[in-house]
């Protein structure tokens, strides 16, 4: 396995990328040879901040090739899947929590902040263990980045509690923060 | 031809490729995959008139090297322009499907980028 995917590797595990992505040496006419990374069985509605994300975290492995990263449908997954060289290489998400703030996402709940903007605190979404909790409840939790003054952590504290009550449209969701 | 002169000549080409990647969106039958290969185009060209405007050299044919010289003009743009690459390629290539609700979104997002780049 390259250095290259190794870190491209390191950056998917750290990020809890929640799709399997395949990783071959490629070449595409106006870039030269590349690293294709590729993500499959994604949902319609979540390809193009799947499709960013993966991207984002090329640009931040600076690989040489460079490393180009695309999204597949989960209709079209099988065809492509079955057409990768043998070289292959894969990684795939190692638990369930991995998808979890992406569901979080799906939900409606997730932070405002675009994935251009630095992130400012990350959202925990996990299954309501409380035995008053109704059926299929949430918790979210938001870990403020330590570097977020006090007073931009309150402010942070109340949008969330914003955006989880004004975003869930439903009443089974809790906050911690 | 003058500086000036190519500046225009990339620009021209940004916001034809801009307005046609709308358009191919908004017929009854709409080009999906055209509209998103010409929003790719627009964006790159955009970038091209504004190295050029800034006093920078447009790298070659190779397109990964105007993405990294872009990326000097404003941060993030390498970005903007390797993710728009990918569905370009799955438009040109036919390496993916790109549904019409995606290929709005990706029009309009870029757009604005694109606008931003090309105003004088």
């Amino acid at each position: 396995m390259s250095r290259d995917i190794e870190k491209i590797e390191a950056l998917l595990t750290l990020d809890r990328f929640p799709f399997a992505v395949a990783m071959f040496p490629g070449h595409v006419q106006e870039l030269g040879d590349v690293i294709e990374a590729q993500a499959f069985d994604v949902p319609e509605d979540e390809i193009l901040k799947v499709s960013r994300r993966l991207n984002q975290l090329l640009v931040a492995a600076r690989t040489r090739p460079l490393a180009v990263g695309s999204a597949f449908l989960a209709a079209e997954s099988t065809a492509i899947r079955d057409a990768l060289p043998r070289t292959v290489h894969w990684w795939r998400p190692t638990n369930s929590r991995q998808s979890m703030p992406w569901r979080a996402a799906r939900l409606g709940i997730a932070s405002r902040a675009s994935p251009d903007e630095r992130p400012v605190c990350r959202i925990i979404v996990t299954r309501c263990s409380s035995p008053s909790a109704a059926p299929g409840s949430w918790d979210a939790s938001a870990l403020l980045r330590r570097l977020a003054p006090t007073s931009a952590g309150d402010d942070w504290s109340r949008q969330l509690q914003q955006v989880l009550l004004g975003g869930a449209r439903r009443p089974h969701y809790s906050l911690g923060a | 031809m003058s500086k000036a002169e190519m500046v225009a000549a990339w620009r021209k080409r940004a916001l034809e490729n801009l307005e046609v990647a709308g358009r191919l969106l908004a017929i009854a039958r709409p080009a999906v995959y055209a509209a998103v290969s010409r929003m790719y185009y627009s964006l790159f060209q955009a970038v091209c008139a504004r190295l050029l405007e800034k006093g920078l050299a447009v790298p070659g044919q190779n397109h990964g090297e105007v993405w990294q010289a872009a990326d000097t003009l404003q941060p993030g743009l390498f970005f903007d322009l390797q993710d728009l690459h990918s569905w370009r390629r799955k438009a040109d290539y036919a390496t993916g499907e790109i549904p019409l609700a995606i290929a709005r979104d990706l029009v309009a997002n870029y757009t604005t980028r694109t606008r931003e780049l090309t105003a004088s």
